[in-house]
């Protein structure tokens, strides 16, 4: 959910509440004093009417109306009493809200009952008013509240989305992150400064692995080549038979090392841009050389090769296309069946490879990882397809892996 | 034939020391920097075996100060750094050879034998084993004076086995010399079973000798009867 969302909907929920509340504490409030006004009005009437009952006792029978009632009784029945009562009006056609106040008084020994009316109707209508104009000025507040959030968001909240942007596009091994936001809020500077410090501390670290990962495998270069010395020196020395063979399996061991060293220095430098530059290359002479290289391989399982050998160039990195179809087309080789078949399209934006297999299909995002294998009895350290993919990544071209037609399919998209 | 030996690893120099002296080459030792630009400056050598890494400075410097000096002895760069630039850029220098570390010392040696040929006899040289004779440069073998044919993977497997006769070859610096990049194949070793059984078979209709017999799991050997 969005941020202004999400606040705004913390507004709606506080000027309901504060509405609903409000109106039902405003209404009660008015009807409180309203009342209590109109009990005030009638005790000053009454205070009037027993006075001028006082001065002139004709008074009571010139005085009877639907809002005051005066008539003589025999004795005090009650004390004071106020009462809300409904009357019907006939000129309203409608029961209307009343408060009557009702007292006996003795006056010059005459015992006379007191009754007097206001009717609240007009005070209701006060009532209904204000609770109205509550609710418009609450409704008027809340649409208020959505356009300064909305401004809010465009305005204050700007560098936020800005940073947030270049967060989104912000890949490990880049430039350092820098958005200059251009905010003098001092919270989205700190974040800012944050994101900068963490990019940074993450560039530096991921180009000191990258180092790393290429220092350690050109460190193990020199002790590989002297245990492999070793081994040749050793060879010539060593007479017993059983000790011929057991050399000869430390000489398999150095050379899955070496091999695997190797792949990791070739990844290495790739992912360190050790190769730049771009120049015009024939493919399809690319793909013979190493189709020729391969040429003993490929006649031992009897492979049929289907390549239209036509002219095709195109820009890219010399040693890293190469280092891409001879890791492509070799594992084409390497996991054939006997008899079986390669074939490999030159179409203007993309070329398939595709080959029979002995190896069940693997999920094409684990393929390209390192260290994946179909089969983990394979002594082959799994490193050929994530080269692949990452020379792919490097020359801009997008790799895909399927099963075509029951075939093992490699697709390289431009 | 003098080989200086220009390697900041002593085991590693000493192997390879070792290794070439008793194939007949006279070797000698540099260890850093100094020593080596002492030795390229003062003496002749058939080869250089070059270190790129040294203490005290880059060989590739070394390198451009012998070629300067109009030396004539081949140079072989012997390194770490499997970059690219550094090869091109070595290569460019005037160095005959790059080899990447680790190596097989069969390699090396046959590298250095290939670049002594080339430099001295101008690829003329015919090389001799018995009663084998192969002509490197037009690829020609003759047996007993009757020329035979091979196919290149067994020539150059022939001539791997003369210029490391009588020396254990395992099978993986075989499949290193013959396949590159491609002896990680998970049937190189096959293939190069099949591939000396062919030439085996090729060289005894011709010759009375059986040369290439097998160490039993480890790989080859060309020996005299």
């Amino acid at each position: 959910m969005k941020l202004l969302t999400k606040t705004n909907q913390y507004a709606f929920l506080m000027v309901a509440s504060v509405l609903l509340v409000g109106a039902v504490f405003l209404h009660f409030t008015l009807q409180y004093v309203i009342s209590k006004e109109v009990s005030e009005i009638l005790e000053t009437e009454l205070e009037e009417f027993t006075h001028a009952v006082g001065q002139d006792p004709e008074f009571v029978r010139t005085q009877s109306t639907a809002e005051l009632e005066i008539s003589i009784v025999s004795k005090i029945h009650s004390p004071d009493a106020f009462r809300d009562t409904l009357i019907y009006s006939a000129y309203e056609e409608e029961f209307i809200p009343y408060i009557q106040l009702t007292a006996y008084r003795k006056i010059n020994d005459q015992y006379f009952r007191f009754t007097f009316r206001e009717s609240l109707i007009e005070s209701n209508d006060i009532v209904a008013v204000l609770v109205g104009v509550f609710i418009v000025i609450c409704l008027l507040l809340f649409i208020g509240i959505i356009m300064l959030n909305k401004y809010l968001s465009g305005h204050l909240w700007k560098p936020f989305y800005i940073m947030l942007d270049k967060l989104k596009v912000y890949e490990m091994g880049d430039q350092i992150y820098a958005a200059n936001s251009g905010s003098d809020i001092e919270e989205f500077n700190t974040l800012q400064g944050a994101l900068e410090g963490l990019s940074r501390k993450i560039h530096s670290d991921y180009n000191n692995l990258k180092e790393f990962t290429e220092n350690a495998s050109h460190e193990l270069q020199t002790p590989l080549a002297i245990i492999k010395s070793e081994i040749d020196l050793l060879l010539q020395d060593s007479h017993l038979p059983d000790h011929l063979q057991r050399l000869g399996i430390i000489e398999e061991t150095v050379n899955r090392v070496a091999a695997t060293n190797k792949a990791l220095l070739t990844l290495s430098k790739i992912e360190n841009d050790q190769f730049r530059g771009k120049s015009t290359i024939d493919l399809s002479a690319l793909i013979t050389d190493i189709l020729e290289q391969l040429s003993d391989f490929i006649g031992a399982k009897e492979l049929t090769i289907q390549f239209a050998n036509e002219p095709y160039e195109i820009l890219k990195n010399a040693p890293l296309l190469r280092i891409l179809f001879q890791n492509v087309l070799s594992n084409a080789v390497k996991h054939n069946v006997q008899q079986g078949v390669i074939i490999i399209r030159l179409e203007p934006n993309n070329i398939v490879i595709k080959n029979s297999s002995s190896e069940v299909f693997i999920d094409p995002d684990l393929a390209f990882q390192r260290f994946a294998k179909a089969n983990p009895a394979s002594p082959s350290p799994g490193l050929g397809l994530a080269i692949a993919s990452k020379i792919a990544e490097k020359l801009e071209l997008r790799l895909d892996y399927q099963i075509q037609e029951g075939l093992h399919a490699l697709t390289l998209t431009f | 034939m003098k080989i200086l030996i220009v390697e900041d690893e002593r085991s590693l120099r000493e192997a390879i020391g070792n290794f070439l002296s008793s194939e007949g080459y006279r070797c000698e030792m540099a260890e850093n920097f100094e020593i080596a630009s002492e030795k390229m400056s003062l003496y002749e050598y058939d080869c250089v075996l070059l270190d790129i890494t040294l203490p005290g400075g880059n060989g590739l410097k070394l390198l451009d100060a012998y070629k300067k000096d109009e030396k004539k002895g081949g140079v072989i760069i012997i390194s770490a750094r499997d970059s690219l630039d550094d090869k091109v850029s070595g290569l460019e220098l005037g160095a005959d050879d790059y080899l990447t570390k680790p190596f097989h010392l069969h390699e090396l040696s046959a590298r250095i034998s290939s670049l002594i040929r080339r430099l001295n006899f101008q690829g003329n040289r015919v090389i001799k084993f018995e009663d084998i004779e192969i002509k490197p440069d037009s690829r020609e073998v003759s047996i007993a004076e009757t020329s035979i044919h091979l196919t290149r993977t067994e020539f150059e497997l022939l001539l791997f086995f003369v210029q490391n006769q009588s020396r254990v070859i395992s099978k993986s610096a075989i499949a290193e010399h013959i396949y590159g990049d491609n002896s990680d194949m998970a049937d190189s070793y096959d293939f190069i079973y099949s591939q000396i059984k062919n030439l085996r078979k090729k060289l005894n209709e011709h010759s009375s000798n059986d040369y290439i017999h097998a160490v039993y799991g480890v790989g080859y050997r060309l020996s005299r009867k």
